[in-house]
């Protein structure tokens, strides 16, 4: 309507005074604007706003639309974190290969290089070697990002939701759910630690060699602050989770009145379950539970013997 | 009973606010806390000073206007309605901070009241039925089962206070519009704007400026009317259900070859 009037008095004389009618469409900036944060701008004409909104609204595609509501990039964040722990539990039980010991030298060493290998040569002789290995880590690294960047999005909405300076009483939040900030980004930094550590060898405070799995964990976990250091981590993991996998239950709207028990417990559960799981290995080895290894750069040599 | 008073005074919605003492004195324990700032403000009327603004209505807890957010705690220690906080649950010569309904969608107008018509208008984005004006069909065709009927009920007893939202860390208004949703698409009546109906209230959230719901569970621990966060389980059901839900789009020709 406003736009038809000020096109009408164009087309009129120049002469004609200013279109003072056309302002009786536009509601005074005091009655529509409702606060410093609303998307859609301050002290517009409201026909126009609805116009403009209906159109932003129609020109989304459907997952378009999801991840830019608040509701549903938190679903992609439960997407993606189950993926994450799904993973983090298949590595837990890879882990525990190293528990196997040693290993005889005639037999090539430890269980656990073999699993290693095995990991590597997944899909051979179908797919060429480390193919469903670099799927797999791609995969992972894709949810990673989507899982973090999701994160940190909401982060920052939810602080502009609150003015500065009056943060909400805690009033029975718990403690994993309060820590999930902290031991996220401590778990990220963790992740690209251990990928330098254990994958690309890159931090050779001990000696460490390709393939030799057994002893570059055997030589890492004779020292202290890499036992302090990774049993840290797994408790850190362990808070995530204990909030997290029920969070994502709650997110993708499975959770009910009648299964919350069993989701809370069972969150819980898994999160003991995976931490007992990855700390036995550095505790094993640390305590000198497991022998030394046979091949690779930690094995003792003649001379030492 | 004596109190001290820490209360929010804003004269406007962009002056600067700050927190002003006030002493009130012989307080009668059985008085409401609104019954209490009423007495203050007859003081200040007296004395010429500028009274505190509030909102109330019906006082009886069943309206939702009160809405202050006392010593942290929106609506205060027990988990009712300001109005329905009295005196009696507060320690004799303690301090008591006042303060209103913290959101930026929540806009200050003055003092304790701030305008909570962000809620409105959610509501407004999908808080209707369709209703015919001809024949209508059988009752008996749309049952609704009891417990249907309960799980509609706990939510439809949202008095839209923003407690939740004032409660919650993240500035979130999931636990309001999680009882609307389930209010809603629960019911038969409901079933016609379903999908409609989440994505638009949700879409409405966000452009409000709520922020998002990190699974925390204050807000359930402040409503006066004890809605559970299953509700807001509900309206994350609903809005992944939703969209899913492809939109009807005409069929395309047929061309002969």
């Amino acid at each position: 309507m406003a736009g038809s009037l000020i096109g009408a008095v164009r087309c009129g004389a120049a002469s004609d005074p200013p279109p003072r009618a056309s302002i009786s469409y536009v509601t005074p900036d005091t009655e529509y604007r409702q606060g410093d944060n609303r998307l859609w701008g301050v002290g517009r004409n409201i026909d126009v706003d609805v116009a403009t909104r209906e159109l932003r609204r129609r020109r989304r595609t459907w997952i378009g639309e999801a991840w830019d509501s608040n509701v549903g990039k938190k679903l992609a964040v439960a997407l993606t974190g189950i993926v994450l722990v799904g993973y983090v539990v298949l590595h837990m039980i890879g882990n525990l290969t190293a528990l196997l010991g040693a290993g005889e030298a005639a037999t090539g060493g430890a269980q656990i290089d073999d699993y290693g290998h095995w990991l590597r040569e997944f899909g051979t002789p179908l797919l060429p070697a480390e193919t469903f290995l670099w799927a797999v880590r791609i995969f992972l690294l894709a949810s990673l990002v989507v899982h973090v960047v999701g994160v940190y999005q909401l982060t920052m909405r939810n602080r502009a939701a609150r003015p500065a300076g009056f943060p909400a009483k805690r009033i029975g939040r718990s403690w994993s759910a309060r820590t999930m900030r902290l031991t996220g980004p401590l778990l990220l930094a963790f992740i690209v630690f251990h990928i330098l550590h254990f994958t690309l060898l890159a931090v050779d405070v001990t000696p460490l060699a390709h393939g030799e799995i057994y002893s570059n964990v055997y030589g890492a976990f004779q020292k202290w602050y890499f036992v302090v250091l990774y049993l840290a981590a797994v408790a850190a993991l362990g808070y995530h989770l204990r909030h997290g996998v029920w969070s994502l239950f709650q997110t993708l709207g499975l959770d009910t009145p009648a299964r919350n028990a069993y989701l809370r417990h069972g969150s819980t559960a898994l999160a003991v379950f995976v931490v007992v799981g990855f700390w036995m290995v550095p505790i094993s080895f640390a305590t000198g539970a497991l022998p030394e290894p046979v091949t690779g750069p930690n094995a003792p040599t003649e001379v030492s013997k | 009973m004596n109190f001290q008073l820490e209360i929010w005074r804003q004269d406007s919605r962009d002056a600067p606010g700050h927190f002003e003492t006030k002493h009130v004195e012989d307080v009668d324990p059985e008085a409401s806390f609104l019954e209490m700032l009423d007495t203050l403000n007859e003081d200040l009327v007296a004395k010429g000073g500028r009274t505190v603004a509030f909102d109330s209505d019906c006082r009886e807890g069943i309206c939702g206007t009160c809405a202050l957010t006392i010593n942290g705690m929106p609506h205060g220690p027990n988990q009712v309605t300001t109005c329905q906080t009295y005196m009696r649950d507060f320690e004799d010569g303690s301090t008591i901070t006042v303060e209103p309904f913290r959101n930026n969608a929540f806009p200050a107008v003055r003092d304790l009241a701030v305008d909570r018509s962000a809620l409105d208008r959610i509501i407004q984005a999908g808080g209707y039925v369709s209703v015919t004006t001809g024949p209508q069909p059988d009752p008996n065709s749309q049952p609704v089962t009891p417990e249907v009927h309960q799980t509609v009920m706990d939510a439809a007893i949202c008095i839209g206070c923003g407690a939740c939202v004032a409660a919650c860390p993240n500035g979130a208004a999931m636990l309001f519009t999680g009882a609307k949703v389930t209010h809603l698409n629960n019911l038969p009546q409901g079933q016609p704007e379903r999908d409609e109906r989440s994505r638009n209230m949700v879409l409405q959230m966000d452009e409000e400026g709520f922020g998002g719901c990190t699974n925390y569970g204050e807000c359930a621990r402040v409503c006066p009317q004890d809605i559970g966060i299953d509700v807001i389980g509900m309206l994350n059901r609903e809005y992944r259900r939703s969209s899913r839900t492809k939109k009807k789009t005409h069929p395309k020709k047929m061309v002969a070859q």
